[in-house]
């Protein structure tokens, strides 16, 4: 077993939910790492804002244990939307919450982690909070360096969550289960692939309270809440290339490729890139780029009409058919030093994308009714000590 | 179709055999562990994109955990 | 079919087996080595330690571990080396001004050699980075420990201080 940081995740990542798929077995460095983030979301039209504090923390215990908390603070406001409509000529339009929604979510998560010759094993937990949404969420994975270019990994992840939608009158649960298998090849010194399979399955209360669909010559009412299974099968196959360009100044490209599918009908693809170009004296600067496409849910759909309308029905934008286009560019700075700081990384990144009905692979003539773009920016500072 | 599939498979035993054999040599392994070569290298900022776009789209998976669910709209 | 498949796994399970990497003996003589000094035109070789306990240790600019082992292995030279015990610290950096720059951030007083086109690597049978070996007064090895962690420090003063005592 190589105790050398090849490809690993930093071990702030095991306060992550779940994010702990390494490269390689083993313990990675042996040092203590404090990290801060921020992170700002904003969608276009006055529609959502979201705040992000992530503050997180690792020690190594022993020889052999690594122990992770983190903590973080999400606090949103804007608009939602709820249903769409027909205007007056004919053309569909969202209708968009009036209000304001202003939400706050908290989350707490642990990781421990122990490293053997060859095999990691890791365990996580947390909670998320909001007003409206509490998740309870724990998991394990395991990581076997099966040689010295190959590695596996596998983990299950589990969540009971409990949704009581403000000004609603219900508490509804759902339960949420994840597995994951993956390997990791070493292809030669400056190459490597790792491929990961995740088989996921929903239970519970699935639709989303807070939006309704409108139904044209409808018998009853012309607006009904958001129905959908109460079971979803998902299966999702992420493949990621690494390579290294020696003669560039040692940069190195990030190409990564994920198809999705379930039993809601919804079929996606995505596609990402990313140049990691070191500049002078411990600059890197990251341009990225990343193209999602997505096949709209089996009971989607914009409006519906009374005759054709299903036991299952959603207008969630987030269920249709749509691409997303868009990049950004990120910049770091590590100071390293040899006293009790080892290491300090400074990063700060935009990104900005454009989300519209048109940029569906193949085409959708579905209009851009339900078209925004947004930005994130993040900004964080790493310590190792 | 089976043949094919069959001499595929075996072209991939070996691949992945000779793989094991040419080794990159512990010593060699300097390039892959530099920074920019690791898997994720932000594992944080990772994280926040990852949720970001989960929570705007209708697919999820394929990075390894379920983690926290959330009532995003 | 079945011969195809057959014959198939038999030459997966002989190229796999052919290719693993031959480790070193506990017990057995350490390999005599001779390689150039990295700050000098010099040469080291193993038998100029012969009669003193050596902890060798293979080591690059890249790995990790290697960070945490030299300060600790510094201060621990610094306090044994008027016992008849050396540190010897062969680099296998393919770039000789990565091992320069690692070497300003953790000074060593100990003897630095390079083996860099790893001959002496692939006799040593190293399979991780860093992998260090203690060998005894007569040239034996005596301990073999892949990888690093501040804890090992005592079991490597246990082992140095046991050998020193032996004749």
């Amino acid at each position: 077993m190589s105790k050398t940081l090849v490809n690993r995740l930093s071990l702030a990542a095991l306060a992550l939910p779940g994010l702990m798929q390494t490269a390689q077995a083993g313990r990675a460095e042996e040092t203590y790492n404090a990290d801060f983030q921020y992170g700002h979301y904003e969608e276009s039209g006055e529609r959502m804002k979201v705040d992000i504090y992530e503050l997180s923390a690792a020690a190594p215990i022993g020889k052999a244990f690594t122990v992770s908390l983190g903590l973080i603070r999400d606090t949103m406001s804007g608009a939602s939307p709820m249903f769409n409509v027909r205007d007056a000529n004919g053309q569909v339009k969202q209708q968009i919450s009036g209000a304001s929604i202003a939400d706050q979510r908290d989350v707490v998560n642990v990781g421990l982690s122990y490293a053997m010759e060859s095999v990691t094993l890791g365990l996580t937990g947390g909670i998320s909070e909001e007003d409206d949404y509490l998740s309870r969420y724990f998991g394990t994975n395991i990581s076997w360096d099966l040689s010295k270019s190959t590695t596996l990994s596998a983990s299950a992840s589990y969540a009971f969550d409990d949704v009581f939608p403000t000004g609603g009158t219900f508490r509804k649960s759902k339960f949420n289960q994840q597995y994951l298998l993956g390997v990791t090849q070493v292809i030669d010194k400056n190459s490597l692939l790792q491929s990961n399979m995740t088989f996921g399955y929903n239970q519970g209360f699935l639709s989303d309270p807070y939006k309704s669909v409108f139904v044209e010559n409808a018998l009853g009412s012309p607006i009904l809440a958001d129905e959908r299974p109460d079971k979803k099968f998902q299966w999702a196959w992420l493949t990621r290339y690494v390579r290294h360009f020696e003669d560039l100044n040692r940069a190195a490209l990030h190409a990564d490729y994920r198809f999705y599918v379930d039993d809601w009908g919804v079929v996606s693809h995505m596609a990402e890139a990313s140049w990691h170009q070191p500049i002078a004296d411990e600059w890197q600067i990251i341009p990225r780029f990343r193209y999602y496409t997505q096949y709209e849910a089996d009971f989607y759909s914009a409006i519906f009409d009374g005759a054709t309308i299903g036991q299952y029905h959603s207008s969630d934008y987030r269920l249709a058919g749509f691409g997303t286009l868009g990049g950004g560019v990120k910049l770091s700075k590590n100071f390293v030093m040899s006293g009790l700081v080892k290491d300090i990384k400074l990063q700060a990144a935009f990104d900005y994308f454009d989300r519209k009905a048109s940029y569906q692979l193949g085409g959708n003539d579905s209009g851009g009714f339900d078209d925004y773009s947004f930005y994130m920016i993040t900004a964080a500072i790493n310590v190792k000590f | 179709m089976k043949n094919l599939s069959l001499k595929i498979i075996g072209i991939l035993t070996v691949l992945v055999s000779l793989s094991a054999c040419t080794p990159v040599k512990p010593w060699e392994r300097g390039n892959l562990a530099l920074p920019q070569m690791a898997l994720e290298t932000d594992a944080h900022e990772a994280a926040l994109r990852i949720h970001a776009f989960h929570s705007k789209e209708g697919s999820s998976g394929g990075y390894g955990g379920g983690g926290g669910g959330c009532g995003c709209n | 079919m079945k011969r195809l498949i057959l014959k198939i796994a038999i030459l997966a399970a002989t190229i796999s087996l052919s290719c693993s990497v031959q480790a070193l003996e506990l017990n057995s003589a350490a390999p005599e080595f001779s390689l150039p000094k990295l700050a000098s035109t010099q040469r080291g070789s193993l038998s100029e330690y012969r009669g003193k306990v050596v902890y060798l240790d293979y080591w690059a600019s890249w790995c990790a571990p290697c960070r945490t082992s030299f300060s600790l292995l510094e201060k621990f030279y610094q306090a044994k080396k008027g016992e008849g015990f050396t540190i010897v610290a062969i680099n296998m950096d393919e770039d000789i001004e990565a091992a320069q720059r690692f070497l300003q951030l953790y000074p060593a007083s100990f003897d630095i050699l390079r083996d860099a086109d790893a001959k002496w690597a692939d006799t040593y049978g190293i399979e991780t980075m860093p992998t260090s070996f203690i060998i005894d007064k007569k040239g034996v090895i005596r301990h073999i420990h892949n990888g690093f962690v501040k804890d090992d420090m005592a079991d490597i003063e246990k082992i140095v201080t046991q050998l020193l005592a032996e004749k």
